[in-house]
């Protein structure tokens, strides 16, 4: 188990970059206001970088490196795992599915949000309460503590290669097209940022990270949500009906459902991007995906890691 | 007085502790077989009820969407209630019973500044 997880630098970026320039970026085209994309990147890591030098300041032991020393308020550690919650997955993952495949991209965000349920029903306390420092202390409180730490081991290393891969190619891509240098240099680039937060500043500034990363991803999904929503007069029905109406929607629900479609009017097709079954074809693939977000994302490590930073259950 | 002091089998066997562990277990057990049953209704629904789904209500939003944004405000209320309950009862139930134990408990924290 390890904090490394939080890959937090590119969903940052992307959070604040509509805000400065976005509405530029898409009028011009990126090479022109590469020097705001520049400072706000170079802001943020200064930000961040600066709380990660304070941590480092204050930690002393192996409680402070890995728990924060159990001083994380329950406040402060909410923001810290919606931080954490706000990955690339439901940032940007969700909004490019529900643009390919409409309502099949939405059961994604619904499956994450009743994931919170059972993290707080039945995965928060006892972690809490039996946990020291990593996951794998849950397993070995009850089990051969050396057999339950290797397996852990194992299963924690291999679920971070597969994830993390994911997750570091889409930071790299995100950061090369943003500051335009090459794929390789940023993806080390956001490798060593991680690893820098995480080894100097342990717990502390990775929580500190993760709130401020939270804060500025909240902000910049309401103003995005303002601004989509603002020219219809914040009315559901009538932002759908554009959806609906919509050619190139309609043209990309035609692709999906390829000989189908023949029969279909254009006002048809339309509707269907509003209904299940684009992205799922069989029923079952539905039920399977509803189980892998409920329970899947509630043992996600860096989430459950966080439940060993607050000084009590209550 | 560190942990290892307590007398633990007779945390357990006083009644009050046992009450606690009662309500506890009912509490998250009906909540979590709840918001099961009312999230796996959602999946089932898609799969299963595609033209149940699809019947248009408010404009162009149909059943669906409606279903869907429904999740959001029971998942909301599931945290609030259990916040509520937990925070007015429980948890004093809980802190009574370590007082006697385990005596005064620590106060709680400040918070981490960076």
């Amino acid at each position: 188990m390890n904090p490394v997880l939080k890959r937090w630098l590119p969903w940052l970026l992307a959070g604040c970059l509509p805000l400065v320039c976005g509405p530029a970026m898409a009028a011009e085209g990126s090479a022109h206001y590469r020097w705001v994309t520049f400072s706000v990147f170079g802001a943020v890591i200064a930000l961040t970088m600066y709380v990660t030098w304070l941590a480092s300041k204050r930690v002393r032991s192996a409680s402070d490196f890995y728990t924060a020393g159990g001083g994380v308020t329950g406040l402060q550690n909410g923001w810290a795992i919606a931080g954490d919650y706000l990955s690339a997955a439901s940032f940007l993952g969700i909004a490019g599915l529900i643009s390919l495949y409409g309502y099949d991209g939405f059961m994604y965000s619904v499956g994450w949000l009743v994931a919170y349920i059972t993290v707080l029903l039945v995965i928060a306390e006892p972690c809490r309460n039996v946990g020291r420092y990593t996951l794998s202390d849950i397993l070995a409180y009850r089990n051969d503590p050396k057999k339950s730490r290797i397996v852990g081991a194992i299963s924690v290393i291999t679920v971070s290669t597969f994830y993390l891969t994911a997750q570091m190619v889409g930071g790299g891509v995100l950061v090369k097209t943003l500051i335009g240098i090459d794929y390789e240099t940023s993806v080390v680039a956001v490798g060593v940022l991680m690893l820098a937060y995480v080894l100097f500043g342990g717990m502390v500034a990775t929580t500190w990270v993760q709130i401020i990363k939270a804060v500025l991803l909240v902000i910049a999904s309401l103003v995005i949500v303002m601004l989509v929503w603002v020219p219809y007069g914040f009315s559901l029905p009538g932002f759908l009906q554009d959806v609906v109406g919509d050619p190139k929607v309609q043209a990309r629900v035609a692709t999906l459902l390829g000989d189908k479609a023949t029969q279909m009017s254009a006002a048809e097709l339309g509707q269907r991007f509003l209904e299940p079954g684009l992205y799922f074809k069989a029923p079952i693939d539905q039920i399977s995906l509803g189980m892998a977000l409920v329970f899947g994302t509630a043992g996600l490590p860096h989430i459950l890691m966080r439940f060993f930073t607050v000084p009590t259950a209550l | 007085m560190s942990q290892t002091d307590v007398d633990w089998s007779a945390v357990i066997r006083d009644p009050r502790f046992q009450a606690l562990h009662r309500r506890k277990q009912k509490l998250l057990f009906g909540l979590m077989a709840f918001s099961v049953v009312y999230y796996f209704l959602l999946p089932v629904g898609a799969a299963y009820y595609q033209s149940l789904f699809a019947i248009k209500v408010w404009g162009v939003v149909n059943v669906g969407l409606l279903f869907a944004l429904s999740e959001f405000v029971v998942a909301w209320g599931i945290a609030y209630y259990y916040a509520r309950h937990a925070g007015a009862q429980l948890d004093r139930m809980a802190a009574e019973i370590s007082a006697d134990f385990l005596g005064r408990r620590k106060a709680p924290a400040q918070g981490v500044a960076p």
